[in-house]
This record gives structure tokens, sequence and C-alpha cells, in this order.
């Protein structure tokens, strides 16, 4: 059964968003994490590229398959963890404890259409 | 599972067929399958370094096409002795998909008398050797696995085409695993067992063990593959998604010694410089130089002049030119 943390937002296609004011961290869920297998790579945008809501804007991979990351929200992004280049196993053993990005929201109201936790395990469960 | 197919007898290049499966996986609901041939390739992995998995000279050389593909892995060489092996399913547990296709098609090459066996790394042995590598590309519900299949591919140019030149480059992505090949048609040779008369009788062969239907694509489909095809072919993603990596190279300077420059690259864009050498001086604020004109281009060799413009770096270390920093720092 995989972890949801409260207080987040979650998206259909596993990535998670934690708001910090007009900012807000991007990350993948425990589920994610789980379904893809050990991570080996990370592949981030730039600093102050800008990502678009539903459009993809990296990708995972694991020893098994690479995933595409689907930007959650809309922004400009501020900082990339460039500890996963090193450690993209992080991915794997603290998945709401290792963002991938931050990000300036451009579009706060697009939060509205993210699931909260219980949403999101109700979700992973129907999957 | 459903059979993919075209009207068409001809081969495309790959990135047809790389197109097609993302097509297939993105617009169709079904679960297919599909076997096709391509000319002489070179498919990198999503996040892998071209230029150290690749043997680009050779390459060009020899009309060998380089595609990079939206599957995770290693890099592979493929011809028209091998079959490459498509299979789009629905899930969402990666693991478990991927090995039950493996062991399936794994099963389908003992059922012709051959002993095969799946390695933990994605691909078929026989006989200790591989025959194919398979990788994949997970779309949040679809799933892409795709994979080789030699049957009597050439494994002097596969080995060429796969070893890089002499290279300093040090990548952050991901690696390919280097192992001993076979072609099918040898082993079964060696096996004694049925044999497919050639790479048709095998596609035939394979495709009645994996599919009980089958369906030929439209002209307005074959459009769209075409289309989306385009973004296979862009130089920004076979080349531009190069992962990070880092630079060393030395380089002899007349009268002064030998420098070692340092460079940090992130998708495509310089990060940090650095310069050292021995008993010099004014190679920490060469390199600080450096940094500050280079930071954010993009390592080409013309880009790289005209950044360094009318910097003089003769007045940092006696005889250097900026011609030879660019050399020595350039990607192409």
């Amino acid at each position: 059964m995989a972890k949801v943390e409260e207080g987040l937002y979650y998206s259909t296609t596993h990535e998670w968003v934690k708001v910090e004011g007009e900012e807000a961290l991007v990350g993948i869920s425990d589920y994610a994490q789980h379904a893809l297998g050990n991570i080996v790579y990370v592949d981030m945008p730039d600093e102050d590229d800008e990502i678009a809501r539903d459009e993809e804007f990296g990708a995972v991979e694991s020893v098994k398959a690479a995933s595409d990351l689907v930007a959650p929200v809309s922004g400009t992004v501020l900082q990339t963890n460039t500890v996963l280049d090193d450690t993209p196993g992080l991915l794997n053993s603290d998945p709401y404890g290792s963002w991938i990005l931050r990000v300036r929201l451009s579009d706060k109201s697009e939060l509205d259409a993210l699931m909260d936790a219980a949403a999101y395990s109700r979700f992973c469960e129907s999957l | 599972m459903k059979c993919i197919r075209l009207h068409e007898d001809s081969c495309r290049r790959l990135s047809f067929y790389l197109a097609m499966e993302e097509y297939l996986a993105r617009n169709m609901t079904d679960e297919v399958f599909l076997v096709w041939q391509a000319p002489p390739a070179v498919i990198v992995g999503r996040n892998q370094l071209i230029e150290t998995e690749v043997n680009l000279g050779y390459c060009r050389e020899h009309g060998i096409q380089v595609f990079r593909r939206k599957s995770g892995g290693g890099c592979v060489y493929s011809d028209m002795g091998n079959l490459m092996v498509s299979c789009i399913t629905d899930g969402n547990d990666v693991p478990f998909i991927f090995e039950t296709y493996m062991r399936r098609l794994a099963l389908f090459l003992c059922t012709t008398g051959i002993r095969a066996e799946v390695s933990g790394r994605n691909d078929i042995l026989v006989d200790g050797r591989k025959v194919s590598g398979n990788a994949f590309y997970s779309m949040h519900g679809r799933n892409i696995m795709h994979g080789t299949l030699l049957w009597d591919s050439d494994l002097t140019a596969m080995e060429q085409a796969l070893t890089p030149s002499s290279s300093k480059l040090r990548s952050k992505g991901v690696g390919s695993v280097r192992q001993r090949v076979a072609n099918l048609k040898e082993a079964y040779g060696h096996a004694g067992a049925w044999a497919p008369a050639d790479a048709a009788a095998l596609r035939d062969a394979i495709v009645r063990s994996f599919c009980d239907s089958e369906r030929y694509l439209t002209d307005e489909e074959v459009h769209e593959i075409e289309s989306l095809e385009k973004s296979y072919l862009d130089p920004g993603f076979i080349h531009g998604c190069n992962p990070p990596y880092t630079l060393s190279r030395e380089v002899a300077v007349p009268g002064s010694g030998l420098l070692t420059f340092s460079l940090s690259v992130r998708n495509g864009k310089i990060l940090k410089v650095g310069v050292s050498g021995d008993c010099m001086q004014g190679t920490g604020r060469l390199g600080a130089e450096l940094e500050r004109l280079l930071k954010g281009r993009d390592s080409r060799r013309s880009s790289l002049l005209d950044a360094l413009g009318s910097m003089t770096p003769g007045d940092y270390i006696r005889g250097l030119s900026v011609e030879s920093i660019a050399d020595a720092l350039a990607s192409d």
C-alpha cells in the first residue's frame, strides 16, 4: 500500500505539489516510485524555464523504465534539486522529502484541479 | 493481442516506427504488437550522452543514423538483420509487466527449439550471449516495451558503432552495459533445431505466437505518425537531451607547459569552468574569467569563440590563445 502524505496536492500522473505561499515544491509520489523501481536518473529542466500544466517537463528513469514527468501546475522553475544528479535513489527512499523542482506558481487556481491526500489514496486504490 | 500492420512493403527510417509506437500508445486503447525492420541505426536510451556511447565518426562514414528513444536503458545498434519487436500494453506496475513480457518472449524462442533465458538486465540470452535487449517507456497507464531480436545483424558494425572514440567526457546519465552478443541464425544452427528460413519467417512465427488479430493503419493514421516523427528527428531531442556531463582536456601551451581545462555542462549549457596546471600562475584567475564569459552558453566551438571574443588569454598564461581554449572545450 503506497504512502500518501497529508497536506499535499496530487495529480493523476502521480506528481505531488507542496504549496509555500506563491511558490511550490514538486516531486513524485510513493506510488510512482514504487511502480517504477530503483531510480537511476532524473532529467530536470533548467532554472527559469517555464513549465505548463499537463505538459512534460522531464523524466525519471529506473533500472526498468523511463517515465515522463508531467507538470501538475504551471509556473517558472526557480530551482532544481541537483542533489538528485548524484543520488537519484532519494526519490525511492524518501519520495515526499525529495523535491524535484521549486516553481513560482503562475495560476494558483490550478490547484483546484488536483487531488487532496484522501482523494489520491482512493485514486491509487482504483488502479 | 492485435498485430498492427502497414499497407506498404518498404521499410521506413527507424524514427517513423518510434513515432508509430508512441502514436499507438497515445491514441489506441487496445494492447497491440508490431514487428518491424529499419536501415542501419544506433538508438541511444532516453538519458544517455551520445558522445560516450556512440562512435559518431564511424556512423557518419557508414551511413548509420543516430536516434534517441523515449524508453530507458542502454544504446543499441539495429540493421536489416535485426527484428525490432514492440508491445504496447495497459497497466501501472512496471517491473511486473516487463517481467511478464520478457518471459513470454523467451518462452516463444524456447518453443522454436533454442534455450533462451531472461537475464536480470532486460535481456534475453542464448548460451550466455545476448540475442535481445529490451526497454520500457511508461506513459502513466500505457506502456511501450520494445527491443531487438538479432537474427543476422552485422555484429562487426555493431561493435564499431557502439565503441566511442576515446573521450574525456564523464556523463551523469545512464551508461550502457557491454555484453557478448549473438545472432539467432547462428544459435539455431548450433541447436540443430527447427530454424526459421529467414528473418521474415521468424517475424511471422512471433506474430502468430503473440497475436490473435490484426489491423492495418489507415493513410490518415500514417500521416499523423509522420507528423509525430518530426519530434524524433529534431536535433534538439536527439542531441539536446544529453544528460549533464563533465569534460576534462589537456592543452599543451608552448613555453608554459600543460594546462587542464574542465567543464561542467547541463542541458547543453555551460555551468562551470576550471583551469589547472603545474607550477603555473594565473590559472585560478583564468578559470574565473572563463566561467564569467561562458556560463549559460552552449559548448559548440562557434559559440565559445563568440563568447570569448576579445579576451586575451595570453595575459593570464603566456602563449595561450582563444582558439586553443575553444578547441579544448568545444563539444563539436
